[in-house]
C-alpha cells in the first residue's frame, strides 16, 4: 500500500466516503479525533474500489442504497453497510445447523453500532470505505456482475473465502471486516456458553481486591 | 481511591498549575519518574491523556474495555492495517493492560547499545542495579508451578519432546488471583502496575494527576523546556471542559514510543540529525494457535506461564515464544479463513491453545505527524519476514510435539496445519508483504532514541533532548534498537536512572 497519497487524494476519498456514508460525517463527531487518521490508508482503499472498476458513483446508480430497515435506529452505519456486514458475517461464520448461538439470537446490528461508535471518526470513516470496497467488489471479483449484498448465500461464501486470500487490499480489507464482526459477536456473552468460555471471573469467585501497593521503603 | 482532576473535579475552563516538573504519560516511566521525584522534595504534576479507570470498573471483558482503557479503543494500526498497535491510554498507561511479563534486557543488546549508540555510561551494573530495585518494589518472580496454566503446560510439554528450552517467565503480580484477565486490567489489584504503584506513592508524596488531558505541546522559550499547554476532555475524548497549562521548569515525556515523538514534533523541537519519530521497532507478536483432542480451558491461570527461549540468540532465529492465551473475539479475528472450518475450530475453544511468537525486529518504521493525523508505518524487513516465518515454524513444531491435532497459522487464509509434514509447505505459500499475517505490538520502542551523537540521536545516555534544555524523554521511545524481550522491566529501569539525574541537578539548569 502506497505511504504516499496526497491531499488530493485524501479530499477526494473524503468526498466519496460522504457519498458512501453519510454517517461517517456526524455532526457531533470530534474534530480533534481526525488526530487519529489514516489518510493514505482510506485513500488506497478508495482507489482501490476504483481500480475494480466500481466507482461508487456508478454503484450508487446501479444498485439502490439499501435504507436502513424500519425500527432500527439510525446509526453510524448506512443500512446497506449493516446489511453488508450482517452478509459478512453469516458467511464468515455459517452457524445453521451447528451449536452455537445464531446471530439472531444476539443484538448483532447493536453490537456493532456500539462497536463502530467506539472508534475514531477517521477510523469509522476507513470502515465505510472497506464495506463498500468489498461490497461493490463483486461485480468484477470472481465475474459475479452484482454486488455481494445482491449474492446468493453459496455466491457470498465463496467471495469471503476468496477475498480471504486475494491481494494485498483484499485481505486488509478482509482482515478490517473480520475484526470489527468478532468483536459484535464473540464479545456479546451470549455467544460464550457454546463454547464454554466462563468469562468474567472475579466478581463471580469474589475475589478481594488488594487495593494500592504500600509505599516502598525506598 | 487515587485523586486525581480530571473533567470530573476541575472548577473552571481553564487550569494553570505550577510545578518544578511536569511529567506527560502516567505509564510505566511517568509513573517512576513521579514517585522518584515527588518522594525527594519536588513538585510535580503528571499529565495523562485518558481517564483514570479505577479496577473496580474493569469489567474483564474487552467491550468495555478496549473503549476504557486503551488507545484508540484497540483500534490503533500501522499504516498498512496489518499490526493492531495496542497501548494503554488511561491513568497507569499501558502497565494497566499489558500480560506483567518482567525480563531484564539481555546483555549482548546492552553491548550493542554501548558500542553502536555511544552508550558506554549506561553500563551492566547500573542497569542491573534499577532492575533489583523495580523487581522488589513491582513483587516481580518467577512464575511458581499453580502459575503455569494449561495454555503454557503444553508449550512446555513440546518443547520438552523437542529438547528445546523453556523456563517459566517472571511478573510484577502479587498473590495472583489466576483470572487470566491482564490484557483486560486487573480487576483484584493483583498486577502491580502503574495504577496501583508508582502513582498513588507519588501522590502520596504530594505529586499531583491531571488526567484526560491531551498534551498539545510543550512550551519552549529561549532554547529550554518551560511547561506544557493542552486540553482536558470529558473522558479523554469528548468536548473539551478546560485549558490546562502547566509551568515547569522540567518537563519529562514518557507517553510512549508512538505519542512521545508525535508531542516533540508537535512542538517543534529542533531535530537536525531528523531522527524524533524515526527507528520505530514495534516488537510485533503473531499468534499460532494449536487443537488438542484433550479439553484444556487455557484461558484460565496465569495469563503467561513459560516461554521457549530456544531461539533468543539471533543467530538461533532472535525471537521468543510465550504463552498466552486469547479471549474468544480475539481468537476469532486470529484464526485463519472463513467457513465451516473457522466455526469448527471456535467451537472447540476449550480445546485451543495459543503462543505468541515475538521476534526480535529492527527499527525499520517510523512515526509522524501528518497535519493533526499521526501516522505508523512500519513493514516488517525482509530479515524479519524470516525470522516470523521461522517462529511460526517453531510454535507449530512445538504445538505438535505436544500432540496437537491442528495448528493454525494467523493468516487471513488457508493457515490450517494438520500434519507436521504439511507445515513448510503452507508456510511457504502465506504471501509476501503486507497483510499476510495478522500482528499485534504491545511493545513499540525506539522513536527518540538515546546515543551520544547529538546528530545521531535525539535523547542523550541521561534522557536528556539534546537541543532543549529542560526537556527529556524516560519510556521506550528511548531504546536505540528492538531488545527482544518485554520492555517494561527496561522502562522501569530506565525511568529510575533519568529520575535519579533529575533529582541530583538544581532546579533549573540541565
Amino acid at each position: 500500500m502506497p505511504h504516499d497519497a496526497g491531499g488530493r487524494q485524501a479530499r477526494r476519498a473524503g468526498q466519496q466516503r460522504a457519498a458512501i456514508d453519510p454517517g461517517c460525517a456526524r455532526p457531533h463527531d470530534d474534530p480533534m479525533g481526525a488526530s487519529l487518521t489514516r489518510p493514505s490508508r482510506r485513500a488506497a482503499l478508495t482507489w482501490g474500489l476504483a481500480a475494480l472498476g466500481v466507482a461508487a458513483a456508478a454503484g450508487a446508480a446501479l444498485w439502490p442504497r439499501v435504507p436502513t430497515p424500519e425500527g432500527e435506529p439510525p446509526g453510524y452505519l448506512s443500512g446497506e453497510a449493516r446489511a453488508a456486514l450482517v452478509a459478512f458475517a453469516e458467511a464468515l461464520w455459517p452457524l445453521t445447523g451447528t451449536a452455537l448461538t445464531p446471530l439472531s439470537a444476539l443484538p448483532f446490528v447493536e453490537n456493532l453500532e456500539r462497536a463502530v461508535g467506539r472508534l475514531t471518526p477517521a477510523q469509522r470513516a476507513d470502515l465505510a470505505t472497506a464495506v463498500r470496497v468489498f461490497d461493490m467488489g463483486a461485480v468484477v471479483v470472481g465475474a459475479n456482475g452484482t454486488r455481494f449484498l445482491n449474492l446468493d448465500a453459496e455466491a457470498q461464501a465463496a467471495y469471503v473465502a476468496r477475498w480471504a486470500v486475494g491481494n494485498t487490499l483484499q485481505r486488509e480489507v478482509f482482515g478490517a471486516l473480520k475484526q470489527v464482526v468478532s468483536i459484535a459477536y464473540w464479545a456479546d456473552a451470549r455467544s460464550w456458553a457454546p463454547i464454554g468460555y466462563e468469562g468474567p471471573v472475579t466478581a463471580r469467585a469474589g475475589i478481594p481486591r488488594l487495593g494500592d501497593a504500600p509505599l516502598p521503603e525506598a | 481511591m487515587l485523586s486525581v482532576l480530571d473533567s470530573g473535579t476541575v472548577q473552571g475552563p481553564e487550569v494553570r498549575l505550577e510545578a518544578d516538573v511536569v511529567v506527560v504519560g502516567s505509564g510505566g516511566g511517568g509513573g517512576v519518574i513521579a514517585y522518584e521525584l515527588a518522594r525527594r522534595g519536588r513538585s510535580v504534576v503528571v499529565v495523562e491523556a485518558g481517564a483514570h479507570v479505577p479496577s473496580t470498573r474493569f469489567t474483564e471483558t474487552l467491550d468495555p474495555m478496549f473503549d476504557r482503557v486503551y488507545q484508540d479503543a484497540g483500534g490503533q494500526t500501522n499504516t498498512d492495517g496489518d499490526i493492531l498497535v495496542l497501548q494503554g491510554r488511561c491513568v497507569g498507561g499501558s502497565t494497566v493492560v499489558n500480560g506483567a511479563v518482567c525480563f531484564r534486557m539481555p546483555p549482548r543488546v546492552l553491548a550493542r547499545w554501548q558500542t553502536e549508540h555511544g552508550l558506554s555510561s549506561l553500563t551492566e551494573a547500573r542497569l542491573a542495579e534499577a532492575y533489583a530495585l523495580m523487581e522488589r518494589r513491582l513483587a516481580v518472580h518467577t512464575n511458581a508451578p499453580h502459575e503455569v496454566n494449561a495454555n503454557s503446560a503444553v508449550i512446555a510439554r513440546g518443547c520438552d519432546h523437542l529438547g528445546w528450552h523453556h523456563k517459566p517467565v517472571a511478573r510484577n503480580v502479587k498473590d495472583c488471583a489466576l483470572t487470566g484477565f491482564c490484557f483486560h486490567g486487573c480487576a483484584s489489584d493483583r498486577k502491580q502496575s502503574a495504577l496501583v504503584t508508582h502513582l498513588p506513592w507519588a501522590v502520596t508524596h504530594g505529586a499531583r494527576i491531571v488526567a484526560e488531558t491531551h498534551v498539545e505541546r510543550v512550551r519552549l522559550e529561549g532554547g529550554r523546556a518551560v511547561g506544557v499547554e493542552g486540553v482536558m476532555r470529558r473522558g479523554g475524548r469528548d468536548e473539551v471542559v478546560a485549558r490546562v497549562v502547566v509551568s515547569a521548569s522540567r518537563v519529562v515525556v514518557c507517553a510512549g514510543a508512538i505519542q512521545t515523538p508525535l508531542l516533540l514534533q508537535r512542538s517543534d523541537v529542533p531535530d537536525p540529525g531528523g531522527h524524533i519519530g524515526e527507528h520505530l521497532a514495534l516488537h510485533p507478536s503473531a499468534l499460532v494457535i494449536g487443537r488438542f483432542a484433550e479439553v484444556l480451558d487455557a484461558w484460565r491461570g496465569a495469563t503467561v506461564g513459560v516461554a521457549c527461549h530456544e531461539f533468543d540468540e539471533d543467530e538461533q532465529g532472535g525471537f521468543l515464544l510465550e504463552g498466552g492465551m486469547a479471549s474468544p473475539e480475539t481468537m476469532a479475528m486470529m484464526l485463519p479463513g472463513a467457513g465451516p472450518d473457522l466455526v469448527e475450530a471456535l467451537r472447540d475453544y476449550r480445546r485451543l491453545a495459543s503462543v505468541a511468537c515475538l521476534i526480535h525486529d529492527e527499527n525499520v518504521g517510523r512515526v509522524r505527524a501528518e497535519g493533526s493525523e499521526k501516522r505508523i508505518e512500519y513493514r516488517l524487513s525482509p530479515a524479519d519476514r524470516i525470522r516470523l516465518t521461522a517462529a511460526m515454524r517453531a510454535a507449530a513444531r512445538i504445538y505438535f510435539a505436544a500432540g496437537a491435532t491442528d495448528v493454525y497459522l494467523p493468516t487471513h487464509g488457508s493457515g490450517r496445519v494438520v500434519r507436521e509434514a504439511e507445515l513448510d509447505e503452507v508456510l511457504a505459500s502465506i504471501p509476501d508483504g503486507p497483510n499476510s499475517v495478522k500482528m499485534i505490538s504491545y511493545h513499540p520502542q525506539g522513536t527518540c532514541r538515546m546515543g551520544a551523537d547529538p546528530t545521531a540521536s535525539v535523547v542523550d545516555a541521561r534522557g536528556r533532548v539534546h537541543t532543549v534544555e529542560g526537556l527529556h524523554v524516560a519510556d521506550a521511545s528511548l531504546f536505540p534498537t528492538s531488545i527482544l524481550v518485554n520492555p517494561q522491566m527496561t522502562v522501569y529501569a530506565l525511568a529510575k536512572l533519568v529520575a535519579d539525574e533529575l533529582a541530583v541537578a538544581p532546579a533549573t539548569t540541565r
